[in-house]
């Protein structure tokens, strides 16, 4: 577990947790955040927390601040270039940052012009360095050129508290209106069937299909047929599939801990870990 | 008075509260006093005791939380010089290898970067502070914050306002700053923020009670008489009544008592004058409301009637409408002189809609209403006194207060709760509930049916409890010195000769109501408040208006002003300047 790219990372309401599908789960340092979402690539791990945004000291030493007096309660992450190479998403909209002259990252904020629902900020996809799909308590917003610049989409109106890319579109997880689809960002419609009034939290993609985490547990499709809904029955924030194995995935109860199925959603076991769960994250590399 | 003769009552007062709190000093905040008698040992090993203790686990670290460090620096600060280096060492360790966390009030805040600026003042030597930036970035980011709360503060109203509870540690931090802070700019800026910070307190001062509307106050605090922890900094600073250890010793209040800071002489006069009645308003910063609305919160603004034997004070709270609903807000209360939870009257609708507590906490809001109430149920219990409701509206003038409902049928408590004490032997006659309290004449007409219930749970609450029940609801309240009125008898006749007129309520929303002065209270409920048809213009109250008192919106100048004698703030603002943001809820 001491790679930093080879072991699972999971954020919890009381710390951040590393480990494998052996069910070996330890915390990493001593802090007790509510880690909401986590980036990490070959030469670091970036979380979102409650109250900031940190580098994280895999061996367990101190982690590094990387949000300043305007940055707190981040519930998403993106690596874009640069440095700090975040976009953050927190409750108070979306910010980018830039050191000043002791290392400290001090945060611009790009949807103060939005409204409430809108600036409240639940997920963040990076479409490229300068466009980012933003799903809010309004619905979807893409910004622009860095955030200088906003577009509406047609899914407004609604929460959107999950946004993924895969299999050739964009989709996005809403309160009580299921799972949406799209091919530019813009433009949205209803994936899939029997999940018109679902709530969905976080998606992702396995062997050709979406696995979603939502208020009833999880939901599987293809977004044109039928969502067929899989595993314990509780409010799964956060699911993850294993890149190796496409029947392995990681679901996360919020409360109700991490569970694992290895047969495509068949059967689930609980891993130890009686947390509530808010963000997990597959190894990347070997 | 002079400034030298209110020194030394503050400082006889001290000397008082520092006798009675040494002998039962048991935390860090009380340690102050047994320093001031000689007992080192004991705050040595208090410091051990409860300060720095690394975590069990893997990584031996300390966390430490925002009350814990600003109480660990204010002693290190004040008495640093007689500690013992391994006391000194140890709130070293945690300041800059600890593990702490900012916390989400603006309290929180407050204290974290205050401690975190003094602390990285007297440790700028360290290689590495506790977040793993160098020492002076921590200084830097705390004094932009700390600097820009306090802009804030003088241009817009202070945002955890008027909270008894809370208020001291506001102004325990800004105490550490102004009497330690060695940035200049900090220091000054403190001292005068402190200023207005007392002054908050004094200008809705009433015998030992704090009147009006609260940004926050906890659980069955608001009918009590002496609610929260700023009763004994109102003892040291305004005197005026007999030491009582029981109301006047919080252990929070240590540090004031040996500080260097005393508020300026007249603030005390202030709070004691009941010669003159008088109207106190007051403008203060929006609530923070950051989801399930499209607008903005307003700013909120107080009115209190400050009489000369009870206090009215009411609140325009600002809020941007349906699921916003402040958990600790108390928008208004009738306050008087009397024993604990027998000199309040005050009525709340228990509002627990889906989306309160989301509305400004980031937990997903369709589990967040069981994750808070596990730690605090009282925050939905249904016969509840405090916290905001989205279907209330208030207006007041002078000693008559309107707060009207209008309940949905989907909310599942569709009533309100209205408090009143035992102490007050109640007559009922033409819907009118009307009482004498001895010095003053007080008459409820509640707008829809009631029943009584009697309301107590052990040393917290005692009296009645009227539930109103209906969608829309509502309450007109008056009071009256007893001087006006030949007895009680004559103004229950004259008052229950004249109803509120309830003709356009609710189809209209409107209400009106003729006070016992003649005056008319015209309130419309999404509409406007009129008093004798002349719309009361909120948007025009200034940041404080009272007898004495001048300071505008936005200038960041204010003066206080009372016989020959005047303080003046002028905190150098530029009101064009972007003000920092505030992300802080509460």
């Amino acid at each position: 577990m001491g790679d930093r790219q080879a072991c699972w990372l999971v954020g919890t309401k009381g710390g951040l947790l590393r480990g494998d599908l052996d069910g070996n789960w330890e915390k990493v340092g001593g802090y007790n955040f509510r880690v909401t979402s986590i980036v990490r690539n070959a030469e670091r791990v970036v979380v979102g927390v409650g109250s900031g945004l940190w580098e994280v000291d895999m061996g367990g030493g101190m982690w590094k601040q990387l949000h300043d007096e305007t940055l707190t309660e981040v519930l998403a992450i993106g690596a874009i270039p640069g440095d700090p190479g975040i976009v953050a998403a927190s409750a108070y909209g979306i910010a980018t940052g830039e050191r000043d002259e002791m290392g400290a990252v001090r945060w611009s904020f790009w949807s103060d012009d939005l409204l409430v629902n809108e600036r409240f900020s639940n997920a963040v996809l990076v479409v490229d360095d300068k466009r980012w799909l933003v799903g809010t308590e309004g619905g979807v917003l893409v910004a622009e050129d860095g955030g200088e610049n906003w577009t509406h989409t047609s899914l407004s109106g609604t929460p959107v508290r999950g946004l993924c890319r895969a299999l050739g579109s964009f989709w996005a997880g809403t309160d009580e209106r299921g799972i949406w689809r799209s091919e530019d960002g813009v433009n949205w419609k209803q994936a899939g069937r029997g999940l018109d009034q679902g709530t969905v939290f976080d998606l992702t993609e396995s062997g050709g299909k979406i696995v979603a985490g939502s208020l009833e547990g999880i939901v599987v499709g293809d977004g044109e047929g039928s969502w067929q809904r899989l595993g314990p029955r509780m409010l799964m924030a956060a699911v993850a599939a294993d890149p190796t194995d496409a029947n392995t995935w990681l679901a996360g109860g919020d409360p109700g801990g991490l569970w694992i199925t290895r047969d495509a959603g068949e059967t689930w076991q609980q891993m130890g870990v009686p947390a509530t769960i808010e963000v997990i994250l597959v190894p990347e590399g070997d | 008075m002079r400034a030298e003769e209110y020194g030394r009552q503050v400082d006889a007062r001290s000397e008082r509260m520092i006798e009675e709190m040494a002998g039962r000093a048991n935390s860090l905040w009380s340690a102050h006093a047994l320093m001031v008698q000689g007992q080192k040992e004991q705050v040595e090993q208090l410091v051990y005791d409860q300060f720095g203790k690394p975590n069990l686990g893997p990584f031996g670290r300390v966390a430490s939380g925002t009350f814990e460090i600003q109480a660990a620096m204010l002693l290190v600060c004040r008495w640093g010089d007689e500690l013992a280096d391994e006391v000194l060492e140890r709130v070293r360790q945690v300041m800059t290898r600890g593990m702490l966390d900012r916390g989400n009030t603006e309290n929180h805040w407050l204290m974290h970067y205050a401690a975190n600026l003094l602390a990285s003042e007297r440790w700028g030597d360290a290689d590495v502070w506790w977040n793993g930036l160098p020492p002076q970035a921590m200084h830097q980011e705390a004094k932009r914050w700390i600097l820009g709360m306090i802009a804030r503060t003088a241009l817009i109203g202070h945002h955890e306002y008027d909270s008894p509870q809370y208020h001291l540690c506001h102004v325990l931090a800004m105490i550490s700053l102004a009497d330690h802070a060695r940035d200049e700019q900090v220091r000054s800026q403190a001292e005068k923020v402190l200023t207005l910070l007392v002054a908050d307190m004094a200008l809705e001062y009433f015998k030992g009670s704090w009147a009006g509307g609260h940004s926050r106050e906890g659980y069955r605090d608001n009918t009590r008489s002496r609610p929260g922890s700023i009763p004994g900094l109102e003892f040291l600073y305004f005197g005026g009544e007999e030491f009582d250890p029981k109301m006047h010793i919080h252990d929070m209040v240590g540090p004031a008592l040996t500080a260097r800071y005393r508020p300026p002489a007249l603030l005390a006069e202030m709070a004691w004058d009941r010669e003159t009645v008088h109207v106190v308003r007051k403008t203060k910063a929006p609530r923070t409301i950051y989801r399930h609305v499209d607008g903005e919160s307003r700013a909120v603004r107080k009115y209190t009637y400050m009489s000369k034997s009870f206090a009215l004070g009411s609140t325009q709270v600002g809020l941007p409408g349906e699921p916003a609903g402040p958990i600790d807000l108390i928008s208004w209360d009738l306050t008087w002189e009397g024993v604990d939870q027998q000199a309040k009257i005050t009525c709340n609708h228990p509002y627990r809609g889906p989306g309160r507590f989301s509305a400004f906490l980031s937990e997903l809001p369709q589990n967040i209403g069981c994750g808070v109430p596990t730690d605090k149920p009282y925050l939905q219990f249904p016969d509840r006194l405090f916290g905001a409701s989205p279907y209330e509206r208030v207006m007041q003038h002078e000693g008559t207060v309107v707060a009207l409902y209008r309940i949905p049928p989907s909310d599942e408590n569709r009533y309100l709760n209205l408090f009143l004490p035992k102490s007050i032997d109640w007559t009922e006659r033409n819907g009118w509930i009307l009482g004498d309290s001895g010095d003053f004449h007080v008459a409820l007409y509640p707008i829809g049916p009631y029943r009584w219930v009697f309301i107590r749970e052990e040393n917290l609450i005692d009296g009645w409890l009227l539930r109103v029940e209906g969608e829309d609801v509502g309450l007109v309240l008056e009071v009256v010195e007893a001087e006006h009125f030949e007895d009680f008898g004559k103004y229950v006749g004259e008052r229950a000769s004249a109803c509120p007129d309830l003709n356009d309520w609710p189809r209209a929303e409107r209400v009106s109501v003729a006070t016992w002065k003649g005056e008319r209270l015209e309130m419309t409920y999404d509409g406007e408040h009129r008093i004798d048809g002349e719309a009361i213009d909120y948007e025009a109250y200034p940041l404080y208006g009272a007898p004495g008192v001048e300071a505008e919106m936005r200038t960041g100048k204010m003066a206080f002003r009372r016989g020959g004698e005047r303080v003046e703030l002028d905190f150098g603002i530029d009101p064009d300047a972007e003000m920092l943001p505030m992300r802080v809820i509460g």
